[in-house]
Formats: C-alpha cells, structure tokens, sequence
C-alpha cells in the first residue's frame, strides 16, 4: 500500500510540477517539457491503478492505455518540436536582419 | 496569457535582467494554485481506494479467443484494436503535420531548408563518416533491426509488440541518419510516402477485410485472428520505425534541391 | 434492407483511407479529397435515413461488447452532428476546390502554394475521421483518442498557411489543447479508478459521487472548457482562427469547436447529469452569459472582418453554455432542441461568413471594415450570403438562430431563469450592433473603380451562399431535428431514473 502511495504522490507531483511550467515558463521547449511532465504524471498514475494493492498485475486495461498514450505523447511532442523551430528560425532570421552582421549564435 | 513567444528580442530582455513584477505575481498565483489542486487531488484520491473491479474479471475468459497469449496485446490489438488503430493514425498525423510545416535539405537533412537565411552549414562529419562511427552502424543496424523484428513477434506471448519494435526500428533510422545525412537524398520521397503509410493501411484493410468474413469492423475471423494480428504488428511496426525517423528529420525533402526524382 | 448501424464504421474508414491516399497521391489528392468528402456526406445522410426510427443504435468494433470493447453508439444527437459536419465539410470542401487554384493565379509562389493544397486535403480528411469518430464514441477512452486526432489535425492546418503569425498561433493552440486533452485523459484515469469501466453508459449508471469522481468530472470539464474557447479561456481562439487560411478558418470555427462542446453538452446534459451538481450548470452559465457580452463587445471593436467573425464565435458559444442551465431545469425536450438549433444554425451561419470573408480578402487584398464599399457590385453572391448569415446570427426570423434563441427564451422565462433571457436579448443586440457594422458598408458604392486583384470561382461564392440560405431556412428541417432530439430525451429519462441500459 505504501508502494502505491509513493506512486500516487509522485504522479500527482509531476502533473503539478508540468502544469506550473506550461503556465509560468515563456520558452516554448520550456513549455513543450512541461506537458510531457504533465503526461507522465497521468501515464504514472494510470499505470498503478492496473495494478493490486499486493503489486501484482490485476488488470491489464490501463496498460493498453498507456502505450496509446505514450504514442499519442510522442506524436503530439514532435508536431510541437517541429512548430517551435520553425518559429524560432523566423525569430533568427530577423534578429539577423535587425543585427546585420553583428555575429549571434 | 500571452503564450510569450520567446525568441532572441525577449532572451535579450531577460537576459539583461529585466524581470518584471507582475510577472512575479503571476508565477507565485499560479504555483499557488496549482499547489492546492495537487494537494487536494492527492487527499481524494489516497482518501479512497479504488473501486471494485469488474472489467479485469469480466475480461479473464476472453483472452482465450483473442488470438494472443499477452493479454496487453490482445486488448490493444483485439479488444480495443480501433483504438489502436486510430493511435497509428496519430502518428500518421504527426508525419503527415510535420511534413505539411517544414522542408528539409535532402542533401543534409539535420539542417532546415526553409525558411533558412543561414547558408547550409558543412556537414560536422566532414566528408563522410568516421570509421569508428561507420562500422558501428555497420555491426549496429542489422542487429537493432534483428532485434526489432523479435521485439515485435514476441508481443503475441509476452512484453513487446509493434510500438516497441517500431521504436527500435526507429532508433535505427536516427543512427542511420546521423551517421550518413547525406543518405537520405538517394531515397525518394514516394517511397518514404509510402513507408509511412504502410503500416495504417495493412491496418486499416485487415478491419475492412473482417467485413468479408460476415464480422464487424476490426472482428478478425475466430481461429487464426494470431496471424492477423501479426500481420498488423508487423506492417505498423514498419511504418512507427519509418515515421518516428522523419519527426526526427522534421520535414520533408525539400524538392527544389533534389534532383532527379519524381517529386513534383 | 441495410442494417443501419453496420454503416456506421464506414463514417470513420472512408475519411482514414482518403487521408492515407490522399498523402500517398499527392498529386490526385484533390480528387480523392472530394470523392471521399462526397461520399461521407452521403453516408451520413443515408444512416439519418435509415435509423430514424429505430435510433438509439449500437455498434461492437471487432465485435466485443463492453467492457472488453468499444461500441459506437448513435443517437439523435450524433445524427445531427454527424450531418452537420458532412453537409458543412461538404460545402467547405468545393470551396477548397477552387480557393487554392485561386491563390496561386495571384502570380507569386506557384511552388509554395501546390504544397499546401496537397497538405490540405489528407490532413482535412483525418479530421474529418477524428470528428465522425468523437461523435460517434460511445468510450470514455476513445474520445480522449479522437480528442488527440481532431486536435492534431486542427492544429496541422491552423499552420498550414505558413505565415509566421499562423505558427505562433498554431503552437499556441497546440499547447492549450494539450493542457486540455491531458486534463480530460487525468479525469478518465480517476473515474476508471473509481468505476473500473470506461463505456459510456454503464458509467453514467454506475457512477456514485465522490470526491474523486467530482475531481474526476471537474478536469474533464475543465480540459474540454479549454478546448472549446469559453471566456475567459478563449485567448488562443481568435488568433488561431483568423490567420489560418480560409477553408481551415471556416473548418475550425464551424465544426472542430463544436466538437469539443459536443462532449460537454453529451456529459452535462446526458452521461453525468445525474449527480453533476446545480451550481456547476450556473457557473457554466454564467461564463457562457459573460462570453456572450465581451464577444459581442470585441467584435464591435474589431477592424478586420475576420477577426471580428472570430470574437463572433467566441460570443456565440456564450449561448451554448447559457443553454445547460436551462436545460438543467426544463423537463421538455424543447431547450434541448434549442441547444442543437443553436449548434448547427451557427455552423452553417459562421462557415458562410469565413468563406465569405475569405473571397472578399481574396478580391481585395484585405479585410478591413471599413473599406469594404463595392463588395456588392464585385462580389455579388458574397455580399448576398454576408447579409444572410448575419440574419442568422442576430437571430432574426426565419432563420436557424431565431428558433434557436426564441425557443431557449421561453424555456428560461417558463422555468423561471428569466436573467438568462435578459443575456440573450442583450446579445441578440450586440450580434445586430456588429453585423450591421458589416453590412452597411457591403451595399454602399465604391468611391472608386473597383480594383480586384483576383478572379473569385463560382464555386468559392456558391458554396459560401449555400451554406448561408441553408441556416437561414433551417426552420424545414425542424420537424425531422426535433424528432431526433425527442427520442433522445426519453432514453434520458430512463438513464436518470437510473436503468441500468
């Protein structure tokens, strides 16, 4: 029982801790971390409620659950990835433009 | 709520160490809040524990017929197989999404073709791959695709099953591409088209095909549904290597600068 | 004799296998887009048909039933959604038809347009399949699935126009649905906990309260609040829908909200009405009320006609919300058949305007208000269809809207919740304030010859007119909708006197 505690406060630490950086951080990598945070606190929580209070596997249904979530997590991140530096090499350009010449990595 | 877009004006700002109140304010509020929420989750759900469990035992007596011993297995792919498959198409989308944003460099794709200003930086490998790194492929990628293919059939009986396989088909490709960039500008992009693919249209022809059987959607024919299954595995995990490989990539091939194939 | 409900998986197979072609087929991928499109329309209408009398229906995918399977159910509200999303997806696609052409006739950038025409048509189509299949969910984990498909797919196109404003834009929305839909997937975790089934049904008669089942309803709520734009969380709305391109600015305002409204009306008003508690149906009411106000007043702010189209939107899901509470206290069907007037009048009503607005900012070059003298004598059918989905929207006779609103007035005045009446007045007011707005420069001379950059298809003003005269004659279909929406009622009554079905 203890075990599944720790889980629990665990999952809920790492929702909460996503959640605040989604809302607080102003980077977007920042912010595209902070939902994967938020999703493996759910992923984590999902994955104890499959098991018994003695450990052992009892239902299997929240596992299935998870492998979709974790896909659809990884797919969802990489639109996001793809979005951010997109956006981010706009920024670069133009910070170029405005800087001409001025060397900035 | 502006969703600050942080690009180099505002690193500049933060940099010089311009934090402004209410920002301050905002940040405190929210963690606050969220402190609560947590705090208040935490309490309801340990206050409770969690409620009798009908759906495990109503399920023991099925994993009989769903054509696999592994029972995550049978209730991704049998029992609950149309959310599986409309997971794969998620993926798909990812693909699909990426490739509608960004073009990549065919001739190096770690860099972004558009809307790019900075000239193609040489490639960090210079001409082509070291040694060490060349025969670490070399030995690497038949073995992680060996694997793969195991990781994949050994789902119908214990852990494993098409998303593992494909991740580590995946995890081939990136090597592959890291170590020889330049690679990817021999294949054409039909056929990565249709690498990507692939795997959602076995997917979605073996649930079409059920229909010819007299089932439902997605019901495969009793004996053997096994082998479909692995038929399904088998074409997604194909696709989730290929397609996890071109988030990686992060685009498609830009078509101006490839030369020489069918791309419009 | 078809079984009605053995067409149901097609809903979802026709628009996947489309998706796939079309991006196999770049090149074909407008024909496979409209056939695929056309043939979902016919489809829907065809199901509407044919399981009028016999509905509800369900469906076992791979033929488990619950709770080992997923079942697709249909009901009266499905059909309406699902016909409305094929009727309105149809009309959105024969104007993609001829926007994207349209564009590249400019001159400039023939290569950078092709792309996005071949991009368009799979990702509209995957949306399509993720919006057929929430409709049609009957699982509580299988709307969070579709959720995901919608929301990428939605998030794909807003981008799709390659402007940098778009990318923000689109990434911003990427974010807020993903709070969203992590929020809805953290509230099925703590209801599967708590009930240990995730059909639909089964859980709306099975769920006892508790504080982890109102945690539980409370995120979902607030996941699917997010994604529907509900003051005050509709900051990332205007700016998402207005810089995407026109198809795709009609798609999402129409149809993808609309989606995730659907499961807020299908928890609020049907699956957990039961132990859901008053005060949650005010609180939802009541931001619905202020929505209704601060749209109203943006959009009377706005000088672009699409951004003012956009807080129109943000305004008009004021009324949706406003509805639950009556719907809440009114024993009839008749507030609920008001809710789902509301919902399809406005889809009609505002893809009109979108596409409407985008053929005027196709011919001019711009959208701003107050030059928009000409537009009649340039764009005739435009102007027309602007004016006729304003008359929706004010919810004036005979429109869609107008029954709409009047019926939810007499149900909130007939069960004593007068002030949301007042709100709906007020509103009405506002929504005639900014059309006007729109159309007294419409049909003024130009001061000068008109200076039309680009030829507009037939089909691009077409569609835009059909969509307008269809909200505004509605009111024909009422007996057909409110037969759809009665027979959903009675299969309510049963859940809330607590049969398990």
């Amino acid at each position: 029982m203890t075990i599944t505690t720790g889980y629990i406060i665990s999952a809920l630490l790492l929702f909460g801790i996503g959640m605040n950086g989604l809302m607080t951080c102003s980077h977007q990598l920042r912010k595209i971390l902070a939902v994967n945070l938020m999703a493996s606190g759910v992923f984590l929580i999902l994955i104890v409620t499959g098991f018994g209070t003695d450990g052992s596997a009892i239902d299997h249904v929240p596992h299935a659950m998870v492998l979709t979530g974790i896909v659809i997590s990884v797919s969802t991140t990489a639109l996001a990835l793809t979005l951010a530096c997109r956006i981010q090499q706009r920024l670069n350009r133009s910070a170029d433009e405005t800087a001409e010449g001025n060397d900035d990595d | 709520m502006n969703g600050g877009l942080t690009g180099m004006k505002k690193r500049k700002q933060s940099m010089k160490g311009k934090f402004k109140r209410k920002d301050w304010q905002f940040a405190t509020l929210t963690s606050l809040l969220i402190a609560t929420l947590v705090t208040f989750l935490c309490w309801a759900i340990l206050k409770e524990p969690p409620g009798e469990d009908l759906t495990a035992e109503a399920l023991a007596p099925l994993f009989v017929q769903s054509g696999v011993t592994s029972p995550v297995t049978a209730i991704l792919l049998n029992f609950r197989g149309y959310d599986t498959l409309l997971e794969v198409m998620v993926l798909f989308l990812a693909g699909l999404g990426i490739w509608s944003q960004a073009t990549v460099d065919p001739t190096n794709p770690l860099v972004f073709s558009s809307p790019a200003t900075h000239p193609t930086k040489p490639n960090f490998h210079g001409p082509g791959p070291e040694l060490i790194l060349a025969t670490l492929v070399r030995i690497l990628i038949p073995l992680m695709v060996l694997v793969a293919g195991y990781l994949t059939w050994a789902g119908g009986f214990q852990a494993g099953g098409a998303f593992q396989g494909g991740a580590l088909l995946g995890g081939a490709g990136i090597l592959l591409i890291l170590a020889e960039p330049q690679r990817i500008s021999t294949i054409p992009p039909a056929l990565i088209r249709f690498g990507i693919v692939l795997g959602p249209a076995i997917f979605l022809l073996v649930g079409v095909s059920c229909f010819g059987y007299g089932g439902n959607f997605l019901q495969y024919p009793q004996p053997g549904a096994g082998s479909w299954l692995l038929l399904i595995e088998f074409g997604a995990a194909i696709s989730i290597g290929i397609t996890l490989t071109t988030l990686f990539v992060g685009g498609r091939p830009d078509p101006k600068r490839l030369k020489g194939t069918d791309q419009p | 004799m078809i079984e009605p409900a053995s067409l149901a998986p097609w809903l979802i197979i026709i628009p996947l296998a489309g998706g796939l072609l079309a991006f196999l087929l770049p090149s074909r991928s407008v024909l496979i887009g409209l056939s695929a499109t056309v043939a979902n329309g016919l489809l829907a209408l065809a199901i509407t048909f044919y399981s009028i009398n016999t509905i509800p229906l369900e469906y076992a995918l791979g033929g488990w039933p619950p709770p080992a399977g997923i079942l697709l159910r249909i009901d009266g509200l499905t059909l309406v959604m699902l016909t409305m999303t094929a009727i309105t997806g149809l009309a959105i696609s024969i104007y993609a038809q001829g926007y994207f052409p349209a564009r590249i006739g400019s001159g400039n950038g023939v290569s950078r347009h092709g792309p996005q025409q071949d991009f368009f048509w799979p990702l509209w189509l995957m949306l399509l399949a993720g919006l057929n299949g929430l409709f049609l969910a009957g699982d509580l984990f299988n709307l969070y699935v579709t959720l995901e498909v919608t929301a990428l797919a939605a998030v794909a196109l807003t981008a799709l126009s390659g402007k940098h404003t778009s990318e923000v834009a689109a990434l911003r929305y990427l974010l807020v649905s993903l709070l969203g839909s992590l929020s809805y997937l953290f509230g099925t975790v703590l209801l599967y906990r708590a009930c240990h089934v995730l059909h639909l049904a089964t859980l709306g008669a099975l769920i006892v309260s508790s504080p982890v089942v109102w945690s539980g309803l409370a995120l979902i709520t607030v996941g699917l609040l997010l994604k529907t734009a509900l003051f005050p969380m509709h900051f990332w709305l205007p700016p998402a829908h207005v810089n995407a391109l026109t198809p795709v600015s009609a798609i999402l305002s129409a149809l993808v909200i609309k989606a995730s409204f659907y499961l807020i009306f299908r928890f609020w008003g049907d699956v957990f009405m039961r132990i859901l508690p008053l005060g949650g149906y005010s609180l939802l009411g009541g931001l619905g009320a202020a929505a209704v106000l601060w749209g109203g007043i943006q959009a009377l702010r706005q000088k672009r006609l699409k951004m003012l189209i956009a807080y129109s939107t943000v305004a008009q899901l004021g009324y949706l919300f406003i509805a639950l509470p009556i719907i809440r206290h009114d024993a009839g069907p008749s507030s609920r058949f008001a809710l789902v007037y509301l919902i399809i009048s406005h889809a009609g009503a505002k893809a009109a305007m979108f596409l409407a607005a985008g053929n005027v900012f196709l011919h001019f070059g711009h959208d701003r208000i107050n030059e928009l003298a000409g537009v009649k004598d340039a764009l005739p059918m435009t102007s027309f269809a602007l004016a006729v989905a304003g008359v929706s929207l004010m919810g004036l006779p005979p429109s869609g809207g107008f029954i709409g609103k009047w019926l939810l007035l007499t149900a909130s005045f007939a069960s004593g919740q007068w002030w949301w009446g007042i709100i709906l007045i007020a509103g009405s007011l506002l929504a005639v304030a900014y059309i006007y707005r729109v159309v007294r420069h419409l049909f003024t001379k130009a001061p000068g010859p008109s200076s039309g950059k680009r030829q507009v298809a037939r089909t691009m003003e077409a569609s835009s007119l059909f969509l307008a005269v269809l909200s505004l004659v509605m009111g024909i279909f009422a007996p057909l909708v409110s037969k759809l929406i009665a027979s959903d009622a009675v299969s309510l009554a049963s859940l809330l006197a607590g049969v398990v079905p």
